[in-house]
């Protein structure tokens, strides 16, 4: 009995999936939001709709250049037989044909990165003992920007002007393009356990800014984003509920924060945060409390026929005792 | 059947409980929360029912006496057979979710072993009166 028991407890945990979430969520020149959930990349008008623009593709990051032209990748496993990878880098033009960048090639991305400048230049991150941030500019030229040993360091984020984010512990530095490095906040997370999405690592997820230069960090596990003002104190904005947790963001053209949502059950959406709302405001009309106040009042009303149908059940039980007794 | 529907008000009646208390405790709490609580309080129910609370009930049905089920049975079912599932909100608050959600899941869960204790002590009561008359 005890053994299942525990077999029942873990199968209840085990419903909670292990992911490794997508940070891309990019906005063009229109004020299109587009966002990656891990299958296909989804567009967001500004008038609300949504619409399928490219299927089938697993890519985690996402990188618009300052003509409208969406760049990802597609990711996959061959296999435990093989037990390789295989990868190709796609194009959604502005006219909207579908190209590929890269043909498909075996093994991971090298070389290359979504994380760009606006002048078309790459960085990414080389994760070993000793770690490095390299750059490369348009013309192909690749250079060691920063080498050094640290701790984890997290997905990297870079302004338009080449400015470069990262988290590494709990850490928040910042790289400027001429190679110096600023810590910009410290104690910004607490260290995950093996049970949670980022396992053992600290848990700060996708980094984005706003116009005014402030610094977002999503939390990955806390379920929380950051905001990392010019003085450097963190401060709690958001804090996702539920199932739900906020792995990157971005800011539209009104000043809203749109956010990429991941779930425990791997599902994904986009979700905007007006301002009033960041600013603490709340707005009149709030359809999810209203929602969320009639399924309280349909629970108690079901509760209530639920007794009414058990009352009556027993009562008829103690009329036939009764006439069984007589 | 009374089995099923003691079962079925246990659970309401704990995600009456949550709802009315994320309703004060939350700004946003969505549909997908909602139906979130709703999966997980309900599979975790089912499995502490089938496992811990049917067995729990016959056991202490023959061994306790009916006067005194209105202070036991709650007390027991909100507490004792609840323990693993306390165990495994403590265990896994916060890498799983957060200090809140789980006070929420405990509220779901003790709500719930209330309310069972509660239904089964009125059951034998009624029982008992209709014996005795």
């Amino acid at each position: 009995m005890k053994k299942l028991l525990v077999v029942c407890c873990w199968c209840l945990i085990a419903f909670i999936l292990k992911a490794h979430p997508g940070i891309g969520i990019v906005k063009d020149s229109k004020g299109n939001i587009y966002y990656t959930d891990l299958k296909q990349v989804w567009k967001i008008s500004p008038d609300g709709s949504k619409k399928k623009v490219v299927s089938g593709v697993h890519t985690h990051e996402l990188y618009i250049d300052p003509e409208d032209n969406l760049y990802g990748e597609h990711l996959w496993y061959n296999g435990e037989r093989i037990d390789t990878w295989g990868h190709y880098t796609w194009c959604l033009k502005n006219n909207g044909d579908l190209i590929k960048e890269i043909e498909p090639t075996e093994g991971f991305l090298t070389n290359y990165s979504f994380v760009r400048d606006s002048s078309g230049n790459m960085y990414w991150v080389e994760r070993f003992t000793t770690s490095r941030i390299m750059k490369k500019n348009k013309d192909g030229k690749i250079t060691k920007l920063l080498e050094g040993k640290f701790g984890f360091i997290g997905w990297l984020f870079c302004t338009k002007n080449g400015i470069l984010y990262f988290t590494e512990s709990d850490k928040l530095h910042r790289l400027l393009p001429d190679g110096k490095l600023e810590t910009v906040a410290m104690n910004i997370g607490s260290r995950s356990t093996d049970f949670t999405v980022m396992g053992r690592n600290y848990n700060s997820y996708g980094i984005w800014t706003d116009d005014a230069e402030n610094i977002y960090v999503a939390m990955l596990d806390l379920r929380k984003v950051l905001r990392v003002g010019p003085g450097g104190k963190p401060e709690t904005i958001v804090a996702s509920t539920s199932s739900w947790t906020i792995c990157s963001g971005i800011f539209d053209d009104n000043g809203n924060m749109w956010v990429l949502e991941n779930s425990m059950t791997n599902e994904v959406r986009a979700r905007m945060i007006s301002q009033q709302e960041l600013a603490g405001g709340r707005t009149a009309d709030n359809p999810i409390k209203r929602a969320h106040l009639l399924i309280t009042i349909f629970t108690a009303v079901a509760i209530l026929g639920l007794f009414i149908i058990t009352r009556t059940m027993m009562s008829k039980k103690k009329i036939k005792r009764l006439n069984f007794a007589a | 059947m009374i089995h099923f529907l003691s079962f079925l008000l246990s659970w309401l009646c704990g995600m009456l409980l949550i709802l009315i208390s994320a309703f004060y405790s939350y700004d946003q709490f969505s549909i997908t929360d909602i139906i979130s609580f709703a999966v997980f309080t309900f599979a975790g129910f089912l499995i502490v029912f089938l496992v811990v609370y049917l067995l729990l009930l016959r056991f202490m049905n023959k061994r306790l006496d009916r006067t005194k089920q209105f202070i036991y049975f709650p007390l027991i079912f909100s507490t004792l057979a609840n323990l693993p599932v306390y165990f495994i909100i403590w265990k896994n608050t916060p890498e799983l979710y957060g200090p809140s959600e789980a006070n929420l899941f405990t509220i779901g869960f003790l709500t719930s072993g209330l309310i069972f204790g509660l239904f089964w002590a009125w059951k034998n009561c009624k029982q008992r009166k209709t014996e005795m008359s």
